[in-house]
């Protein structure tokens, strides 16, 4: 009995201190773990090259021996840093409201599948015996890390489309409230709404051309493949569109607010 | 000879003149430069930084829906969207896939 309460004690107090771990997890603090392993990885890079020159110098055992356990610690680091990169992009996408349920969670399993990879890499890394393996292990993780970029990238998209698509809903709303409002002013008949009316379809125009822009940009981010030289200009091209997009809407809003002067105006 | 010796004096009181003033010249500019920065920098802790008027241009006609619980609650709405729309970082520059060096090489190029 005194057996079975202390490991009851133990269970929930590891329970509770665990819930409130993930509780406190959020991007800013995922962000900052990644930042800390990223710049713990330019470290080992720098030791890394430092033995290699030693190693290609000197070529003995100790200078073999000593490269050996910097390319470790360099790929063990590399791993740490794109496994913490993701665990950041995939908190920033959680707190990203606009995305739609399908989607965030087709990015989830993906980013999930890829963080399980890089796990798997880490144990092998641990069971490389010589300096070859390393070797190959390490240009395992470059070719796999031509796919963790498109995801990452088109990751990088779907934050920045739902972050539109937040504000687009919320213009709409807006956009149902005044045409509720209008029909009411219409039936009093206290009011033109013609103007106001007419300025509304224009803004909804430019709701539309926000929308455009955004699937334009998503559509070029879809298009990336494995072999692309250049991802980081493919996605500068679409982050180019989504702030065409950001500027529709900056000026939906601000017709929103000349309608609103409209109706509060005496004919 | 005589004309040497006035030359030399002539010459140690010119420089003296021309020195004296010359590091005169650069004390003042030293110091009301110093001030001057002091100023502008007591200017910028006194200067708060300006928020942009609100374009509130009074309605000088207004119709029966100017005062209207609806319309102001969309009004606000649509204000606090506006400032959301300028203030989104629309780069998240800082999220950009890691830089990594991945070329793990160990024979000597050619």
């Amino acid at each position: 009995m005194k057996k079975l309460s202390i490991f009851l004690f133990l269970f929930f107090f590891f329970l509770s201190v665990s819930s409130a771990y993930a509780q406190d997890f959020n991007f800013q603090k995922a962000y900052e773990d990644y930042l800390f392993n990223f710049n713990k990885y330019r470290q080992s890079y720098s030791e890394y090259l430092t033995a290699r020159e030693a190693h290609l110098s000197y070529n003995t055992l100790t200078s073999k021996n000593n490269a050996q356990e910097k390319t470790l610690k360099l790929l063990q680091d590399e791993n740490e840093v794109v496994r913490t990169y993701l665990t950041a992009l995939r908190l920033k996408l959680a707190e990203t409201t606009g995305i739609s349920n399908y989607e965030e969670n087709v990015i989830y399993l993906k980013l999930d599948k890829e963080v399980s990879w890089y796990l798997n890499q880490r144990d092998k890394l641990m069971a490389a015996i010589n300096l070859e393996d390393l070797v190959a292990l390490g240009k395992e993780s470059k070719e796999n890390y031509q796919a963790t970029d498109i995801l990452s990238y088109q990751a990088l998209g779907s934050v920045l489309a739902g972050k539109e698509i937040n504000f687009r809903n919320r213009l709409n709303e807006q956009i149902i409230l005044i045409k509720e409002k209008l029909g009411e002013i219409r039936q009093k008949g206290d009011k033109q709404t013609v103007k106001a009316e007419r300025w509304l379809l224009e803004t909804e125009n430019l709701l539309i051309k926000s929308q455009e822009k955004e699937f334009e940009a998503q559509q070029k981010l879809a298009q990336l493949k494995t072999g692309d030289r250049y991802k980081n200009k493919t996605y500068n091209e679409a982050q180019y569109l989504f702030e065409q997009s950001h500027q529709y809407l900056k000026e939906a809003s601000n017709q929103l607010q000349e309608i609103i002067r409209e109706i509060k105006t005496n004919d | 000879m005589i004309k040497i010796k006035i030359g030399k004096k002539f010459l140690i009181l010119f420089s003296s003149i021309f020195g004296g003033t010359l590091i005169a010249l650069l004390a003042i500019a030293i110091i009301f430069g110093f001030r001057q920065t002091q100023v502008d920098l007591l200017k910028k802790e006194i200067e708060k930084p300006v928020t942009p008027p609100e374009i509130t241009q009074e309605i000088s006609n207004p119709s029966p829906y100017a005062h209207d619980p609806i319309i102001l609650k969309i009004e606000e709405e649509i204000k606090e969207i506006d400032k959301k729309l300028q203030e989104t970082d629309l780069k998240e520059a800082s999220l950009n896939p890691p830089l990594l060096e991945m070329d793990i090489e160990f024979k000597i190029e050619e």
